[in-house]
């Protein structure tokens, strides 16, 4: 069941450039956003003005791109100079679960169980999608 | 930690699987208070380079009119990538077709600038019935997320 993570190290290790690659966008949830208001005391509507932006997500061959809540990510308004998170506790969902969230199924096979289970913004997509 | 290499345990795999089902649950969530109130999903309609800076006219439209706190940054952001799609189209890059990538890049922050304020509204009007849920699930999330 376990697979390997198969780490391209000029691109995420070093300098924390998976919260700056424009290969690691990750995509929000309002949980995400409140969480981080909470944590952080800023009100998550000055969060959004401030932080926010929008995750586009691949639109499989046609012109269209679903809009979803993101985080800016060049780099992370949450990283610090030490390369650090300075909101590790409450940080979004794709970032805790990061490298697992790359088991998704545009690098992998989507029928398999493994890769359903771990796919939620497939899930998300087709909850907005229908 | 270098990731090179790294299994997944399957302890954390259960962690995974657990927070994957948070995630979906919050997932409802967002789907039932969040984009309910623009009526469903939303999507951007690109369908050439010229859709793409007639989008980046209105976003340069709309920033040019807000007065929020940061909105420098934002601006800044906003032309540099308006810039860069320009250059794009200058070197003649584009008719190989431009990196799906850089194409998103450049994008981003003009769609951001067209639903900035639109998603701003939403999210205000979130009550504390909505939020109550996410503390539910927050705290749930808190404990998992020490296993990682």
């Amino acid at each position: 069941m376990a697979r390997e993570f198969e780490c391209d190290p000029e691109k995420y290790c070093g300098n924390a450039e998976c919260c700056r690659s424009k290969d690691t966008v990750p995509g929000l949830g309002v949980g995400d956003l409140y969480r981080l208001s909470s944590y952080t005391r800023e009100p998550i509507v000055h969060l959004w003005h401030t932080k926010g932006d929008v995750c586009l997500t691949e639109s499989k061959g046609s012109n269209e791109f679903p809009v979803n809540l993101g985080l800016l990510h060049d780099p992370c308004p949450y990283l610090n100079r030490d390369h650090s998170c300075s909101v590790y506790e409450a940080r979004p969902l794709g970032c805790a679960t990061f490298p697992l969230n790359l088991f998704l199924p545009s690098k992998l096979n989507q029928s398999d169980p493994f890769i359903k289970d771990l796919c939620v913004w497939k899930e998300l997509n087709l909850l907005l999608n229908n | 930690m270098c990731l090179e290499r790294v299994k997944p345990t399957v302890e954390q795999l259960k962690v995974v699987k657990e927070v994957s089902d948070i995630m979906t649950q919050e997932a409802h969530i967002e789907v039932e208070y969040f984009w309910s109130k623009r009526g469903g999903p939303l999507s951007l309609v690109v369908d050439s380079i010229g859709d793409y800076f007639n989008l980046a006219g209105q976003a340069v439209l709309l920033q040019a009119k807000r007065s929020h706190k940061g909105r420098d940054q934002r601006s800044n952001r906003l032309i540099e990538k308006i810039n860069n799609m320009a250059a794009l189209c200058d070197s003649g890059e584009i008719k190989n077709g431009i990196n799906f990538d850089d194409f998103l890049m450049n994008l981003r922050p003009v769609a951001f600038t067209l639903f900035e304020d639109e998603f701003a509204d939403m999210l205000a009007s979130l009550d504390d019935k909505v939020f109550r849920l996410y503390d539910e699930t927050s705290t749930r999330l808190r404990s998992l997320l020490k296993k990682m």
